[in-house]
């Protein structure tokens, strides 16, 4: 990391004598105090006086500086200086990750050497081990995502204030959702972690959280990388995407994350499946509404197809189709493999219907996003798309409810005990016409091209 | 060293370069000129590989820039309109970052910041915090910035913009330095009278396409445009000029003292027509090149296209 010149120049930029000096005598000074009110010992309540600390300096803080560091060098122009370089992606991505949060790193060792001081021999060293890698993770997490979400965004625009970053931190910050979760409720009665199974086999959970956690944030680096790839006009392919797909896949149909109800009404297999098409649901979701799709990847697309370019084009497609794709296969496999009905508390569920209906949900989502930023095309249109969709989820179909039109509702939800008919034929319906939509709103598109150049 | 070959790039909106191809010829000082919303800077961006065209290559010393960027990145540089310096760092620490970032030998480091900030003139000023230094004086450490790693080709766009005019002097001087050190330069500019000091070669840009693209009079030995002026009106000058040899397309101004021509002879030959006119009792004070080239061209370019916009039917 020494050798690497984006690293150094954040090390300038961020380390003086002073703030060397400040950062452990603010610290210190808090230990002092918590220390002094303890009654002059050190133990868990120090501990957390330390954990606390270290949220606000290196997660809360640390995601702030880790999600504008690339859009600070765009405001203050020169990101071009950067991509002109002969910097490569991976040191790039590493200089910007750790040299622009180094000095909130400095912090955040102090607090958890005042951490690991305070518990000492309390617990268990392996736990304070668990523990002290959980934090530090969940930081580096924290700013891989935040770093993640605003290469991303740079995808789409490169104009940026304090809104954007501020939303881009509080996704950053939205990725350690799991990890505070587990935090909160991952203790049974006796204080003690829970076990959890994946795909049967039995782990702690802390021990377990802490292996996820860095393997997800490897991924996050991955990421990273790819999308400096992209920001050095490399080109990425699928590959990476449909890994990461594969990897949250079959880490959350092992844990088969689902509601604890639904879980124990599926037999495992399924419900396994059922978890991983559900995982597959939100990364469609996800990349639908991240990634670029406006009528330039479509011209690109085009461009590809008129030369014969077939890698270019597979390179080049929106992941959310390759997304998509993955999830009607998993509905397939459901179909094959499903009960045809399932008792969940009181109702009776037509399950294969309801994932049917909910997989045709997904695809015409998709092609309403694609639509959307085909009539708009603006850095906005994917936040018109997300509103119109959360509409449509939410506020119409209690509507139609309310006024007694239940049937209606098949147009928004899938329905849990209707035909056949009544579930599938409206959803289908939409996709169709969403699906001419897009497809009339692409042909005007070129016809505009061609009566325009 | 340049070839731009068929490129087309559109923004989401509009399409800003219609199959455009050019070429910068190496050891060249070219001129990229248009009216504002022509495509130069959209050109620029695709040339240096900082935007990927919709269809068409760039080449550089025949390697795509857009399939192997980084590879034409460590031979090229950019100066950007809006440029930016680290205003936290110090202007030895801007220097050596870029310098290092771009590949510089860490052997060489220091002594390559020292060149580079006395051929800028920057050298005092090593210790100093970027953000603290005047406009004229960040202007140069771009271009140090640029130039640290010893760029075979350098690309400016606008960089006499927001120069008051002593500073761009100084940048005519340092672009023909960097010339003759052996880079070729591609520089963007409205000013074109100060184009003329030092440009070779000159790209005409209109509505994201190329209209003209020649080589200057300028430094052409084989033919030049001389001018010639007069201490008092001559009538009889065109008849003594024209029989002159190496004397051609002669255009005498409206007060018959001064007058322009082609001229294709050697300086020898140059100071012939001089003991000549003078042999011929006209009252010659002044002959040389005449460097409105540039100008004249891009403002017939300019009138060409305004007349042929407004001989379109609505």
């Amino acid at each position: 990391m020494k050798g690497n010149p984006e690293f150094l120049r954040n090390l300038w930029l961020e380390i003086s004598p002073y703030r060397l000096v400040m950062m452990p005598s603010v610290i210190g000074a808090f230990f002092l105090v918590a220390w002094a009110i303890n009654g002059r010992t050190v133990d868990a309540a120090t501990a957390q006086i330390c954990a606390v600390l270290f949220a606000a300096i290196v997660v809360i803080w640390g995601s702030r500086i880790a999600s504008e560091s690339v859009i600070h060098e765009i405001n203050n122009r020169t990101w071009d200086n950067q991509r002109m370089s002969a910097l490569g992606p991976w040191a790039l991505a590493t200089g910007k990750l750790f040299g622009s949060t180094v000095f909130v790193w400095y912090g955040g060792l102090i607090c958890m050497g005042l951490y690991a001081l305070s518990y000492g021999e309390l617990i268990d060293p392996v736990r304070l081990f668990h523990l002290v890698a959980l934090y530090i993770g969940s930081g580096a997490l924290c700013h891989a995502v935040g770093l993640l979400v605003s290469l991303q965004a740079v995808q789409k625009r490169r104009e940026f204030g304090r809104i954007q970053v501020t939303f881009y931190q509080f996704l950053a910050l939205a990725a350690l959702a799991p990890v505070l979760y587990i935090g909160v409720a991952g203790f049974d009665d006796r204080g003690v972690y829970r076990v959890t199974s994946w795909y049967g086999h039995a782990f702690e959970l802390l021990g377990a959280t802490v292996t996820w956690l860095y393997l997800y944030l490897a991924w996050a680096l991955v990421a990273v990388w790819r999308l400096m790839r992209t920001e050095l006009q490399m080109v990425n392919g699928p590959w990476v995407w449909l890994g990461f797909v594969a990897f949250v896949v079959l880490h959350l149909a092992g844990l088969r994350v689902l509601p604890e109800e639904v879980s124990r009404v599926l037999p495992t297999l399924t419900g396994s499946v059922f978890a991983g098409f559900f995982a597959l649901a939100v990364l469609t979701y996800l990349v639908a509404l991240s990634e670029p799709k406006g009528r330039l990847v479509f011209r690109r697309l085009r461009q590809a197809l008129q030369v014969g370019d077939w890698a270019g084009f597979v390179n080049r497609l929106p992941l959310s189709l390759f997304t998509v794709a993955l999830l009607l296969v998993a509905a397939l496999i459901l179909l094959r493999i499903g009960e045809a009905r399932i008792t969940l508390f009181t109702a009776d569920i037509n399950f294969r219907l309801v994932v049917m209906a909910a997989a045709l949900f997904v695809v015409r989502d998709v092609a309403v996003i694609m639509w959307i930023n085909l009539l708009r095309p603006s850095p906005r249109a994917d936040g018109s798309a997300f509103v119109a969709l959360a509409l449509v989820y939410t506020l119409v179909p209690v509507a139609l409810a309310g006024v007694g039109l239940d049937a209606l509702t098949a147009f928004f939800w899938p329905r849990w005990n209707a035909t056949a008919a009544l579930t599938l034929l409206p959803v289908t319906g939409e996709v169709l016409v969403f699906g001419l939509l897009l497809r009339l709103r692409w042909r005007r598109a070129v016809a505009d091209d061609e009566a325009t150049y | 060293m340049i070839d731009v070959r068929n490129v087309t790039f559109e923004y989401p909106a509009k399409r800003a370069l219609f199959d455009v191809s050019c070429s910068v010829r190496a050891g060249s000082i070219t001129a990229l000129v248009g009216p504002n919303g022509a495509g130069k800077t959209t050109l620029i961006r695709c040339i240096v590989g900082l935007h990927a065209p919709l269809s068409g290559t760039v080449l550089f010393d025949g390697i795509d820039v857009h399939a192997h960027p980084r590879a034409c990145h460590r031979r090229m540089a950019y100066l950007s309109d809006f440029f930016g310096v680290y205003e936290g760092l110090s202007v030895r620490q801007c220097l050596t970052f870029t310098a290092r970032a771009c590949g510089v030998d860490r052997a060489q480091l220091r002594a390559t910041v020292r060149r580079v900030a006395e051929q800028l003139g920057i050298a005092s000023r090593l210790g100093e915090k970027a953000g603290a230094l005047s406009r004229g004086l960040r202007q140069r450490l771009a271009i140090a910035q640029a130039i640290v790693h010893g760029p075979a080709f350098v690309v400016m766009d606008e960089p006499a913009s927001g120069l008051d005019p002593e500073a761009r002097g100084a940048l005519s001087a340092l672009l023909t330095s960097l010339r003759d050190d052996g880079m070729t330069l591609l520089v963007s500019s409205h000013i074109l009278a100060e184009l003329e000091d030092y440009c070779t070669d000159m790209i005409i840009m209109r509505d994201g396409r190329i209209v003209d693209e020649r080589r200057l009079g300028v430094n052409d030995a084989e033919m030049r445009r001389l001018r010639i002026d007069l201490a008092r009106p001559h009538p009889a000058l065109a008849g003594a000029l024209l029989p002159l040899p190496h004397v051609s397309q002669l255009a005498v101004a409206d007060d018959e003292r001064s007058a322009t021509f082609l001229f294709s002879g050697s300086p020898d030959d140059q100071h012939a027509l001089l003991g000549a006119l003078l042999g011929a009792g006209i009252a010659v004070i002044g002959l040389r090149e005449d460097r409105a080239g540039l100008q004249d061209a891009y403002l017939a370019h300019l009138r060409a296209g305004n007349a042929a916009a407004r001989a379109k039917p609505q």
